[in-house]
């Protein structure tokens, strides 16, 4: 499948909209998280710290360079859903850029939790730190 | 892997039959083209190798506009004439599909004849008419929309050559759009499943140790 999936499919409702835009912002707020937590500028939030502290498909890796490792493999990801969310209210995501951040964001947390993307929006807490 | 794509380029400007020009063409490896004209309209059908038709179409320009100065692309068109696996690519439907269709086994029947017989794999439809068979016998207009990669070749080329008609504040704005177009197009290609299963391979421990 070379696009992410239900990419040229139109939103029901503008509810159904909104809610693909809260969750899409919801997760990218985490995403922020990770990537200030990697550069140092700020402290690794609780969320992230309990999730570095698990073994990762059975291997364990000092937090610091597992966070390191993430952030390199995904720095271009991460940062353009920092840019998507950056873009103001000026800069309305169309439709299709909308499903595309959001499949993007699940996919990303997806990784980090080691867990199927529905499952992202259940393992992470109510909001960030 | 690679196949090979049928297309054609309109192009203007300087004459591409010359000799002169012929000889460049065929140094810069556009000796996959037949060029011709047709009532004053220059064209070169190209039959090019390449991993995907864009890939095609936009080698195929570059490598034109390289060879023979003043010359400039305006169309790429679809071959006239389609196989049997195009129609079916066209149409949404497998190859044994279209060709239960083309003998009149499946469907109403009356599809038209091939306008060129070669061997049974080599048969060749002229588009126009086939196109104009679906929209009747089968009420499918849809597939008389050019392929996207080929939408998205001609918007290139209509873009690039309102540019220089265009005024500073026009062109101002087409920039604006384009950044956003770009962005746009970056996240749709970092969404794609494939490119993130490709990530998430580097990521696993498992693999990178």
């Amino acid at each position: 499948m070379p696009t992410p999936p239900e990419l040229n499919q139109q939103f029901s409702s503008p509810a159904e909209r909104a809610a693909a835009q809260a969750e899409l912002q919801r997760l990218g707020e985490f995403l922020r998280e990770i990537i200030t937590a990697a550069s140092g500028t700020a402290p690794v939030p609780g969320w992230l710290a309990a999730e570095l502290r698990k073994p990762l498909r059975g291997h364990r890796e000092p937090p610091g360079q597992w966070l390191a490792r993430y952030h390199n493999v995904f720095s271009d990801e991460l940062q353009a859903i920092d840019d998507t969310l950056s873009g103001g209210s000026e800069n309305r995501l169309d439709d299709d850029s909308l499903r595309a951040a959001r499949y993007l964001a699940r996919r990303l947390l997806a990784t980090l939790l080691d867990c199927p993307p529905s499952e992202v929006s259940q393992r992470l807490p109510a909001t960030p730190s | 892997m690679t196949e090979t794509h049928e297309f054609t380029l309109i192009v203007a400007g300087a004459d591409v039959q010359t000799d002169e020009a012929l000889n460049a063409l065929a140094e810069v490896g556009c000796d996959d083209a037949t060029v011709g004209s047709s009532g004053g309209v220059q064209h070169l059908d190209f039959d090019r190798e390449a991993s995907s038709y864009l890939a095609a179409v936009l080698s195929a320009i570059e490598d034109v506009e390289a060879a023979v100065p003043g010359v400039r692309t305006v169309r790429v068109l679809p071959d006239e004439y389609v196989t049997l696996a195009e129609i079916a690519q066209r149409t949404g439907r497998t190859r044994e599909s279209a060709r239960l269709l083309s003998i009149g086994e499946r469907g109403p029947g009356g599809f038209p004849p091939p306008a060129a017989r070669g061997a049974e794999r080599n048969k060749l439809w002229r588009l126009p008419e086939v196109a104009a068979w679906f929209a009747s016998a089968l009420g499918e207009p849809a597939h008389l929309a050019p392929p996207p990669a080929q939408r998205a070749a001609n918007a290139l080329l209509d873009l690039r050559a309102s540019t220089t008609e265009l005024g500073r504040a026009e062109l101002s704005r087409v920039r604006q759009e384009l950044g956003s177009l770009i962005r746009r197009i970056r996240l749709i290609e970092m969404a794609s499943p494939a490119s993130l299963d490709a990530k998430d391979a580097r990521w696993s421990y498992a693999d990178s140790a």
